[in-house]
């Protein structure tokens, strides 16, 4: 079965580019562009995979991932958190809130597909 | 020549007049019309002065050797040039401080030292012995005189025993006279108002009765001045006398009486007791400062015609010179006026003793016996006011028997003036203390003791000692050869020192011992609290400011409350003395006298404020009724001042201490604010890199990895990382730009520009933008020239980003945008309208920060950097001008900029 | 009380020239065995100076006519 990806960031072209990647990949591929719009795509259908940014409006990729790990129905969605900001404490508090991986942007298309993959238990 | 009787009779009468003359004056003060207050009185008051020595004595003096007699009355006519300066002072301190002697005034001075009042007392005793003497003597001898004439040789041989001594039975109506004149009662100010009435009346009695004298022997057993003076040649032994050769002791002498006199006219206890305590009005000494001289003067006139006439009339060595006064006219039978001498010279000895017994008998009492009485009978407060009358009592007649005593002793063998210039020298130890302690503060109690002891024991030794030789008590060995052969210590050649007669021997040394004393102890040696205190009141007594002054008298229960509340505050002492009295059981009526415990109690109230050393102080001043002030207190509190200062110090410096970690903490959190601030737009910056790069990177890779993509999506993943690249650019530039302006590098080219060019070519940048969009452009721009000057580049760019954001935001085919020039007197004014969905209030405050950008969820994520606007706002700032926004949601947005002109 | 300082320092002024008039040497200048209008000069002379004396003071120390500070019409009568 082909697995889902929501893909969540603020910059359209960088979710076009991600999409283009997921659906090479072979995933389905649905799009937001801010955490708000993405709870809601995720409620409407579970993803297996959340593609989160963290520097969105309204509501940023932490809450996004807080809010999903915090609902018994949803969390065992997996989340790659991915953001422009390159310090460490912010990959730990991604971590600490249940991502389970976590890509600084800009990212190899390599690295991102490979990621994935693995979060998926696709290799 | 004279029966006794008579002599007695008239001398009786003449004392029962002065004693009414006394009482009328004690009833009139009591009625408080006082006939003493006027300097008249109060001059001839001390005119007492002149005793039997002047009025016998220095005819006596001049008859041997000249003009040796003058000096006592020129040192104090010398020393009443002063009086308006010295006298005065100690008048006030003594009307201010309540002193009622000389020895008081001593020990007030020097803290007030029972110790200093029983020493003057006993010194002041023991000197005036020979003074009172000698007026015995002259009263005895010119009774005598009177009653024998001219039977000389029972004059010179009478030896009788001591129960009819005509000087014991003086003595005794001396004694009898002065306790009724002066312990009828005891007053608080201790002053006579009687007694200085007669002995004014005195004063004047004895002026006239020795001018009478000396106009009887002069113009009438002579024929005047020059005829009398015109004998003198003729007679060998005179011809020394009119000059100073005949002085023994020479210029030395003279200088040494005149000094002894000056002092002795301010220091005698009856000169004190006159001139001071017995003085109504300060000024008074206005006058008697020359008044008293005159009197001097005149009273001494017609001693050297009388004692030039007696040595010419009688042959030497038959009379006493002492009595020329007398014998001279009752050589000539006149036996009125002789009386009348008689009694002018009954006069001058019995003011003198009168006043001196009840000088000294007030010491005794106040300043040795009361002290002693009081110690001992510490425990109760017995009355004792009855006990004083007897005291006085009984001290005059010791004084006065102690006189007799010396006359019988020792006062035979001398003449009278010998006597008195030995209770001179004796006075004169009084004044170093006084002077010395009136000017100089750091004159002390140790100082001044040892300077009274030592010139005390020194004139005893000089003067006193060698009297019992010569008077046969002592071997004369004695004088001769020293105490136990010691040639040094010979009393008229202390240490060899032989140049000088016996009286300049006597003040030479006793001066130096009791000055050099008094001045090196008081330099080595530190006073306590209350010398401090009392140094400060005498000497500072003309700058006295009426300050808060404690308290006179007794302590009432108001005036401890109303002390301790001085220093702890009102509050606490009520609080304090309220409590005490419910802890007792007791009512405190503030208007009764405080006990012993309350005093107790106050004391240590006190000693919490202000220690307990100063606490002693401020309350036995209270209670023992002295006046103190307050500022005086304070001031010598050296060790609490100082620590007062110290922890006012500390109390500074820990404010300042407080203060600057306040400032400290502000000025840390500011950091910190702009820390994070710096923090924020470091991450924000390098997000907003960030994401074109990431964009640009995937589809890099993406197409470099993918050949087999379509055309179209070649195309448009190209012109996506051509955009982003584009964006990165101007993204990079702008902070670049904000980064230059933020410290101030930025590198401005101000010229002369033309704004509507600027509006032109900014325009023609957008031109695109408009196509695109199909957005509709007015322009409202003036016909004339409008000229600013600025650099070109920037203001062109700031119109481009107002423009460009106005583009932006207006709806593709119904976005209107219009450009508004304006001008005034002073600047330029731009306004850019879009009608594009306007800008919130709450956002339009933040609209010009780094970064911000407008949160349309519809349209996602701006395609500017939210840096454009901050960048305007600079520039524009940097020219002086301003820049803001005018918003209704819903209907557009219009940017304003205002530039001034040239 | 500037006034009265200098007062004081008139009276000083007047005791010390009073002490050297009256003693060694100025004194000695006088002591000679002359009679001048038959009294003997040194006589005359500690007279004198004694009446000169107790005249300054008395001159020094008279006292001045007080001026009424608060009137402004008529200067204070009496000398000076």
């Amino acid at each position: 079965m082909t697995k889902n990806i929501l893909v969540a960031d603020d910059a359209p072209n960088v979710v076009l580019s991600v999409e283009f990647l997921m659906k090479q990949a072979g995933y389905d591929v649905r799009t937001a562009n801010n955490g708000e719009e993405a709870l809601l795509a995720i409620q409407e259908k579970k993803p297996d995979l959340v593609l989160l940014d963290v520097m969105m409006p309204v509501r940023d990729g932490y809450d996004v991932c807080q809010a999903i790990k915090a609902d018994p129905d949803m969390k065992d969605i997996r989340i790659i958190m991915l953001t422009a900001k390159g310090r460490p404490v912010e990959k730990e508090k991604g971590i600490a809130l249940g991502a389970d991986e976590y890509i600084t942007k800009p990212f190899s298309t390599k690295e991102l597909v490979e990621k994935v993959r693995i979060v998926l238990g696709d290799t | 020549m004279l029966q006794e009787w008579v002599i007695l009779l008239v001398s009786i009468c003449y004392l029962g007049t002065l004693f009414a003359i006394a009482y009328y004056a004690d009833k009139r003060a009591d009625a408080g019309r006082s006939i003493i207050s006027n300097p008249y009185i109060y001059t001839l008051s001390i005119a007492v002065y002149c005793t039997a020595w002047t009025f016998y004595g220095s005819v006596g003096r001049a008859a041997g050797t000249g003009v040796s007699f003058l000096p006592i009355y020129i040192g104090p006519t010398l020393m009443a040039s002063l009086w308006w300066i010295i006298l005065r002072k100690i008048i006030r301190i003594a009307k201010v401080y309540r002193v009622t002697s000389i020895a008081d005034f001593i020990a007030s001075r020097y803290g007030k030292s029972t110790l200093a009042g029983g020493l003057v007392t006993i010194i002041a005793v023991v000197g005036i012995m020979p003074y009172i003497s000698l007026q015995l003597k002259a009263i005895s001898t010119s009774f005598n005189v009177l009653h024998h004439y001219p039977a000389l040789e029972s004059i010179k041989q009478q030896k009788t025993t001591m129960w009819n001594d005509t000087a014991f039975s003086v003595a005794m109506i001396l004694a009898a006279f002065s306790i009724l004149f002066g312990t009828r009662n005891i007053d608080a100010t201790e002053r006579h108002e009687g007694m200085v009435a007669a002995i004014a009346f005195e004063s004047i009695v004895k002026l006239i009765a020795f001018s009478a004298a000396g106009i009887y022997v002069t113009f009438i057993m002579f024929d005047g001045p020059d005829d009398l003076f015109s004998w003198v040649p003729h007679y060998n032994e005179l011809s020394n006398l009119i000059v100073m050769d005949a002085l023994p002791g020479g210029y030395t002498n003279w200088f040494t009486l005149t000094f002894l006199s000056m002092m002795a006219i301010m220091f005698l206890p009856r000169q004190f007791q006159v001139l001071v305590v017995e003085n109504v009005n300060e000024d008074h000494v206005r006058k008697a400062a020359w008044l008293f001289p005159l009197y001097l003067l005149l009273i001494n006139i017609f001693v050297i015609p009388i004692a030039m006439a007696g040595n010419m009339l009688f042959p030497e060595g038959l009379i006493d010179p002492d009595i020329f006064v007398l014998t001279l006219p009752i050589s000539e039978n006149q036996e009125i006026l002789t009386i009348f001498i008689y009694l002018g010279g009954l006069s001058a000895a019995t003011g003198m003793v009168i006043i001196a017994t009840i000088a000294l008998s007030t010491m005794v009492c106040n300043d040795l016996v009361m002290p002693v009485l009081l110690r001992m009978q510490s425990l109760q407060r017995v009355d004792l006011s009855k006990a004083l009358l007897t005291i006085r009592r009984g001290s005059i007649i010791l004084v006065l028997l102690l006189g007799y005593m010396y006359f019988r002793l020792i006062g035979e063998s001398y003449t009278l003036v010998s006597m008195g210039l030995v209770s001179f020298t004796a006075a004169a130890q009084f004044a170093p203390p006084i002077l010395i302690g009136i000017y100089w503060k750091g004159a002390n109690r140790k100082g001044a003791i040892c300077g009274l002891l030592a010139g005390f024991i020194m004139w005893a030794y000089t003067l006193v000692l060698p009297s019992f030789v010569r008077s046969g008590w002592l071997p004369t060995s004695f004088l001769e050869n020293g105490p136990f052969g010691l040639e040094l210590l010979i009393p008229y050649k202390l240490l060899g020192l032989d140049m000088f007669d016996p009286i300049t021997h006597s003040v030479f040394w006793t001066m130096l011992v009791n000055i050099g004393s008094l001045v090196s102890i008081s330099l080595l040696s530190r006073q306590n609290a209350i010398e401090r205190i009392q140094a400060a009141l005498f000497v500072d007594v003309f700058s006295q400011v009426k300050d808060t002054r404690i308290w006179r008298g007794t302590a009432l229960v108001a005036e401890l409350k109303n002390l301790i509340a001085r220093f702890v505050g009102k509050k606490k002492a009520d609080k304090a003395f309220s409590d005490y009295a419910k802890t007792r059981g007791i009512y405190l009526s503030e208007r009764v006298q405080a006990d012993a415990s309350l005093v107790e109690f106050a004391e240590r109230q006190l000693s919490g404020a202000i220690g307990a050393a100063s606490a002693r102080v401020m309350v036995s001043s209270v209670v023992e009724g002295e006046s103190v002030s307050l500022h005086e207190v304070m001031q010598i509190l050296d060790e609490t001042s100082q620590v007062i200062e110290y922890s006012h110090r500390l109390e500074e410096k820990s404010k300042e201490l407080e203060a600057a970690t306040l400032e400290l903490q502000a000025v840390n959190t500011r950091l910190k604010e702009l820390d994070r601030m710096k923090d924020e737009f470091v991450s924000t910056v390098s997000h907003e890199l960030r994401t074109p790069l990431t964009s640009v990177r995937a589809f890099s890779e993406i197409l470099h990895d993918n050949q087999d993509l379509s055309e179209d999506e070649r195309r448009k993943f190209l012109s996506i990382i051509l955009k982003e690249s584009e964006r990165l650019t101007r993204l990079t530039n702008q902070i670049l730009d904000l980064a230059k302006f933020e410290s101030g590098k930025t590198q401005w080219v101000m010229e002369r520009v033309e704004l509507s060019e600027v509006v032109t070519e900014a325009l023609d940048s957008v031109s695109q933008l408009f196509l695109e969009k199909k957005i509709e452009l007015t322009q409202k721009v003036p016909h004339e020239s409008v000229f600013i000057r600025a650099d070109r580049d920037r203001i062109i760019q700031v119109v481009i980003n107002l423009i460009s954001n106005a583009v932006k935001f207006c709806e593709p085919e119904n976005g209107k945008v219009t450009v508004h020039l304006t001008k005034n007197r002073t600047s330029i004014r731009m306004d850019v309208t879009d009608n594009g969905p306007g800008i919130p209030n709450s956002e339009q405050k933040h609209i010009f920060e780094k970064f911000y950008q407008l949160q349309d969820l519809n349209k996602g994520k701006p395609g500017g950097s939210g840096l454009g606007l901050a960048i305007c706002q600079r520039i524009i700032k940097y020219h002086g001008g301003k820049i803001w926004v005018k918003s209704s949601p819903g209907v557009g947005a219009t940017f304003s900029f205002t530039l001034p002109k040239f | 009380m500037n006034k009265s300082s200098s007062l004081n320092e008139r009276l000083v002024f007047i005791l010390i020239i009073g002490i050297l008039a009256l003693n060694y040497p100025l004194m000695a200048i006088i002591d000679k065995p002359v009679f001048l209008k038959g009294i003997p000069v040194l006589y005359l002379y500690l007279f004198f100076i004694w009446s000169c004396f107790i005249g300054l003071v008395a001159f020094t120390l008279r006292k001045n006519p007080r001026p009424k500070p608060l009137s402004k019409k008529t200067p204070p009568p009496g000398k000076l």
